[in-house]
C-alpha cells in the first residue's frame, strides 16, 4: 500500500506525537505488506517531525523493503541524514 | 483574572484584524492544543504578507518547534502563551511565546546528560546548539538549532529569555543581565517579511556542523 503523506498531513509536517503515530503505523502495517510513503509534494518538515519518523524507525524496516520512502526532494533528503546521522540507528 | 482553558482564543481587542497582521494570545498546554496555536500564528503573519508556501511552512514549522518544547520542557502548570504581530511598512514580524515553568536553566540541570550550565545565559546558549536537549532519548536537540539558522538566515532573529539573561542568536556570545529574575522562558522571534525563509538551507547548514 502507498500512503502519500501530502495527503495524510499536508505540505509542512510537524509534530513529534505525529510522527510517532505514524511510524507505529507503519510497523503494524509493514508486518502484512510492504508500505510506500510518498512524500511527493512535501516541501518543508520540522525536524523534530522527522527524527521521530526516520531516526527511530527499525532500520530492518527499510533494509528488508517492508518500508520505502519515496518521492523525497533534495532539501528533505539532507534533513533525514542529519537526524538519521544524530541519532544511533533503532535496533 | 479568569484563565482561559487552553484552545480557546481570548476575545478580541476590537481595534485589530487579525487577518491582518496580528494574532493575540493564543493559550496552549498539550500536544492537542499548540498545533492549532502555530497554525494561527502562521497565517496571521503569513497571510498579511502574502508569503508562499515554503516559507509559510517554514515558518509554522520553527513556531510547532519552539511551541512544543514549551509543552515537552517547561513543566508550565498552565502551559504557554503566544502572540504575535507583524508591520506591512517595516516588512517586519514579530512572535513572541512564553511559559512560567520551570526554566531553561532547571531544565537542562533535571537532565542526567546535558552539561550543567554555569548560569542563565550559558543554559540559553546550550539550548540554541545543536544536539543539546534535556531528554536524549526523546528528542534530538534540532529543534531551536532549526529555528535559528532559518530566522538568521532571513535576516531576522531569536532572542531567548530565562532567569536573569537574555540571550540573541545573532550574537549568543554578547548576553544580558536583566533587572530582575524572570521565572519561566520568553521567547522572540524577528523576521523579515520581505525575504523568504528558507528551510532547505538551514536544513544544510545544520548537516555541516559536526556531531
Amino acid at each position: 500500500m502507498t500512503i502519500s503523506l501530502l495527503d495524510r498531513l499536508g505540505s509542512s509536517p510537524a509534530g513529534r506525537s505525529v510522527a510517532r503515530e505514524l511510524r507505529h503505523e507503519l510497523e503494524v502495517l509493514s508486518v502484512d505488506a510492504p508500505v510506500v510513503v510518498d512524500l511527493t509534494g512535501v516541501e518543508v518538515m520540522a525536524p523534530s517531525f522527522a527524527d521521530e519518523l526516520f531516526a527511530k524507525l527499525d532500520g530492518d524496516l527499510e533494509a528488508s523493503g517492508r518500508v520505502t520512502f519515496t518521492g523525497m526532494d533534495p532539501a528533505l533528503e539532507t534533513l533525514v541524514r542529519l537526524v538519521r546521522r544524530r541519532r544511533p540507528a533503532a535496533a | 483574572m479568569d484563565v482561559l482553558p487552553p484552545g480557546v482564543a481570548p476575545p478580541d481587542a476590537g481595534h485589530r484584524n487579525e487577518a491582518g497582521g496580528f494574532c493575540g494570545l493564543r493559550r496552549f498546554a498539550d500536544d492537542a492544543t499548540y498545533p492549532a496555536a502555530a497554525n494561527r500564528l502562521t497565517s496571521a503573519i503569513t497571510v498579511a504578507s502574502g508569503a508562499d508556501s515554503r516559507t509559510t511552512g517554514a515558518l509554522r514549522t520553527c513556531l510547532d518547534e519552539i511551541l512544543e518544547n514549551v509543552v515537552h520542557h517547561a513543566e508550565a502548570a498552565v502551559g504557554g502563551v503566544a502572540l504575535c504581530q507583524s508591520w506591512t511598512k517595516r516588512q517586519q514580524a514579530e512572535v513572541v511565546i512564553l511559559d512560567r515553568g520551570r526554566g531553561v536553566l532547571a531544565s537542562l540541570r533535571a537532565s542526567a546528560t546535558a552539561d550543567d550550565p554555569a548560569g542563565h545565559a550559558d543554559a540559553l546558549r546550550d539550548a540554541l546548539t545543536l544536539g543539546v536537549t534535556a531528554t536524549p532519548e526523546r528528542n534530538a536537540g534540532m529543534g531551536l538549532a532549526f529555528s535559528r539558522a532559518l530566522v538568521l538566515a532571513n535576516g531576522g532573529d531569536l532572542e531567548m529569555r530565562s532567569g536573569d539573561a537574555v540571550v540573541a542568536a545573532s550574537d549568543p556570545r554578547q548576553d544580558q543581565k536583566t533587572p530582575f529574575d524572570f521565572r519561566g522562558t520568553a521567547v522572540r522571534v524577528t523576521i523579515r517579511t520581505d525575504r523568504p525563509l528558507d528551510a532547505a538551507a538551514a536544513y544544510a547548514a545544520l548537516d555541516d556542523l559536526p556531531l
